[in-house]
């Protein structure tokens, strides 16, 4: 189907068109059926009539009053009648010197019913002036008249009356003609109709269509029309719009992430060349200090690039996981005693408040990077003198939770975005070790687990709470 | 010449300081926009290096801020930002050039020089006051067509007298576009410094001079019939 205009349209002038064809021959069949009944009752009744005065003495009389047709040779009216025996008796003015052929009684029962106890037959055959007639044909008994013209034998005869088809043929024709001339007419109009109701019905469609054809990667902000069309196409374009808006923030989303990672990666890289051009042109400056900035530099995009790794394993699924129980509590303390500067320098305490047999069915890669970054987070960015928690609780669901202090002025609307890859509160991205990919990193290895991570900033009391939820099969509390 | 640098990177920010001192300029720095700010609205500087994406106040509207403010110090930004929007954006904004991460150090310094010439009606490579000429790009002097050798701080300090050729720089002007804030010589450094230049340009009493005092208002370096 290459165009639903053209499909509908197609579909509904030969649908017409049937339905045209249909009614019309059902009207030409009918009128034909009416005026051969008709034809046949005409000719049925007169020659009735006739076969009854056939041998009454006032015959001439009763045609020329009754049915001068039969005095006329061009009225297509004839009729002729023999003996028993044969031999001529009468026949119609109107054959001149045309004879008929006398009929031969069909054999068997005829269909006609018999008029008054005598048989009639009605057959077509070619009338006396070479045209298509229709003929009733009669037996007739010998009866006794009192006004019996003289003359005629005692016996009884046969009756053949003749009727020109002619003029019904005519008729019939002229009617078909003109049933075909309305059709035709009809199922044009009718056509042109289907067709401009089909364009007219499919304008919505096909402004949506170029609605949508004119949609480029620089025009990803453009939405479709809701309200002002079909309600069959509303919730198409619903449809669209929403998947528009995932494209958009999916393209918004890359487009961020290829600038930040651009900035990630060119800062580092410009200080890490202006650092050594000025060592290789300037040798005073080549100094121990300035060696040593140099591999902090390096080791710290060597960071980048191993987190971006991680990343990409997590979320390509290639790696199978191999999940087993795992004690939370041992986990949770190992990962803290990796931090001992930060959290000295920082007076931070950990509150674990996972029950000591808590266990998580999970893998233990995975697991740790989970724990390892929600902590490493939590230690970077809780003000002097905090605490950070760390709890599990099983409700319908496990509920693995790390809470911090934030500074006052953390923004809500930040949580929306906080597992963006390269996402810092700060957009300078400086003074930092972190890259912004800790909470990607977790929310990739969570959607591994088939879990779940909700982040929960509470205004009054000045806390970030990030969770994992889920559910595995292991989990005791 | 003086020089701001602001950059949140500390590696970026002494490094690149340290090769522009070592080029002859007076470099102050600044790690986040406001303080950047703070200094570009007490104080003058020939050159404006500028992050865009700064902590506090980022480049863009800190350039946006200075420009508000009606102070034309010429601007390069300096970033990891190299989409050609992005370029578009900080022009605009009233950058005067744009720069992106990595660069060459040698093109810093070139497109530093250039920026720095744009604040003199002068803005030739080629600087000629009578017989003495001096070309920038190669950094050599020569009188009546014999060259003088200088040092890195004599040329920065003849170039500055030769492109104000005509007017009188007092000494604290000289200072300001030598020495950091904090690095303000408490000593006659400037005056040695010129003394140094006008011997060397002043092979023998054929060569008049050119470099003048003017007592208690500064220095001038121009002919005299």
């Amino acid at each position: 189907m290459r165009s639903i205009n053209q499909y509908i349209t197609r579909r509904l002038v030969i649908g017409q068109a049937i339905v045209w064809l249909i009614a019309a021959g059902a009207v030409w069949w009918s009128q034909y059926a009416r005026l051969n009944a008709e034809f046949d009752n005409e000719l049925t009744s007169i020659s009735s009539s006739l076969r009854y005065r056939i041998l009454s003495i006032d015959l001439d009389t009763e045609i020329e009053n009754r049915w001068p047709q039969f005095l006329d040779p061009n009225s297509g009216w004839f009729f002729e009648s023999w003996y028993e025996d044969g031999s001529h008796l009468l026949r119609s003015a109107s054959l001149g010197a045309r004879r008929m052929t006398r009929p031969t009684p069909p054999e068997g029962e005829s269909d006609a019913p018999p008029a008054r106890g005598f048989p009639y037959w009605l057959e077509n055959q070619q009338g006396a002036d070479g045209q298509r007639a229709r003929s009733y044909v009669a037996e007739f008994p010998i009866r006794p008249l009192p006004l019996r013209r003289v003359g005629l034998k005692d016996q009884g005869g046969i009756l053949i009356v003749t009727r020109s088809r002619s003029e019904l043929d005519r008729t019939l024709i002229a009617m078909g003609i003109a049933i075909l001339v309305v059709g035709v007419g009809a199922s044009w109009a009718s056509a042109r109709l289907a067709r401009h109701a089909v364009d007219h019905g499919l304008i919505a469609l096909v402004n949506m269509g170029n609605q949508a054809n004119s949609i480029h990667v620089t025009s990803l902000d453009k939405r479709f029309e809701e309200e002002d069309i079909p309600i069959e196409l509303q919730p198409i374009s619903r449809r669209l719009n929403q998947l528009m808006s995932r494209i958009e923030a999916g393209f918004e989303r890359e487009r961020r992430f290829s600038s930040d990672l651009a900035h990630e990666m060119r800062t580092p890289l410009a200080a890490l060349r202006c650092t050594m051009e000025l060592m290789q042109k300037w040798q005073e400056e080549n100094v121990p200090e300035r060696q040593e900035q140099c591999i902090d530099m390096v080791r710290q995009m060597e960071g980048i690039v191993s987190s971006l790794l991680d990343l990409a394993r997590w979320e390509s699924g290639e790696r199978e996981l191999d999940r087993e129980p795992l004690d939370l509590s041992t986990l949770v303390e190992k990962v803290w005693e990796g931090h001992p500067e930060e959290t000295a320098q920082k007076d931070l305490s950990l509150v674990n408040k996972i029950p000591k047999d808590a266990k998580i069915c999970a893998d233990l890669a995975l697991l740790t990077s989970i724990v390892s970054n929600l902590v490493s987070n939590a230690v970077s960015y809780s003000p002097e003198k905090s605490e950070i928690t760390v709890s599990y609780e099983v409700r319908d669901q496990f509920h693995l939770s790390v809470e911090n202090q934030v500074l006052d002025e953390f923004d809500s609307a930040n949580i929306d975005r906080m597992a963006d890859r390269f996402w810092r509160e700060d957009p300078s991205r400086s003074g930092s070790r972190h890259a912004g990919l800790g909470l990607a990193i977790v929310d990739a290895c969570i959607d591994r687990h088939g879990w779940a991570l909700d982040i929960c900033h509470d205004p009054d009391r000045a806390t970030l709470k990030v969770s994992v939820i889920g559910t595995t099969s292991e989990e005791k509390s | 010449m003086r020089i701001l640098y602001v950059e949140d990177s500390t590696l970026m920010r002494e490094s690149v300081a340290s090769a522009l001192r070592r080029s002859g300029y007076a470099v102050e720095v600044a790690a986040d926009g406001a303080e950047a700010l703070s200094k570009l609205e007490h104080d003058s500087f020939d050159v404006a290096l500028l992050d865009i994406m700064l902590p506090k106040l980022d480049g863009i509207s800190l350039l946006k801020k200075i420009r508000e403010r009606e102070k034309y110090t010429p601007t390069l930004l300096l970033t990891a930002k190299g989409e050609i929007a992005d370029r578009v954006h900080g022009l605009e904004s009233g950058a005067d050039d744009y720069l992106v991460k990595p660069f060459s150090l040698e093109e810093l310094i070139a497109r530093v020089a250039a920026l720095s010439r744009r604040g003199f009606a002068n803005s030739s490579t080629l600087l000629k006051v009578a017989d003495l000429e001096f070309n920038t790009t190669s950094m050599k002097v020569h009188r009546a067509g014999r060259e003088v050798t200088l040092s890195a701080h004599e040329l920065a300090v003849l170039e500055l007298l030769m492109r104000k050729a005509g007017a009188v720089l007092s000494r604290t002007t000289i200072d300001h576009h030598f020495y950091e804030n904090d690095a303000l010589p408490m000593s006659n450094v400037t005056d040695v410094v010129i003394c140094s230049i006008r011997k060397k340009i002043s092979f023998n009493r054929e060569y008049p001079e050119l470099i003048h005092t003017r007592r208690g208002l500064g220095y001038i370096l121009e002919r005299r019939s």
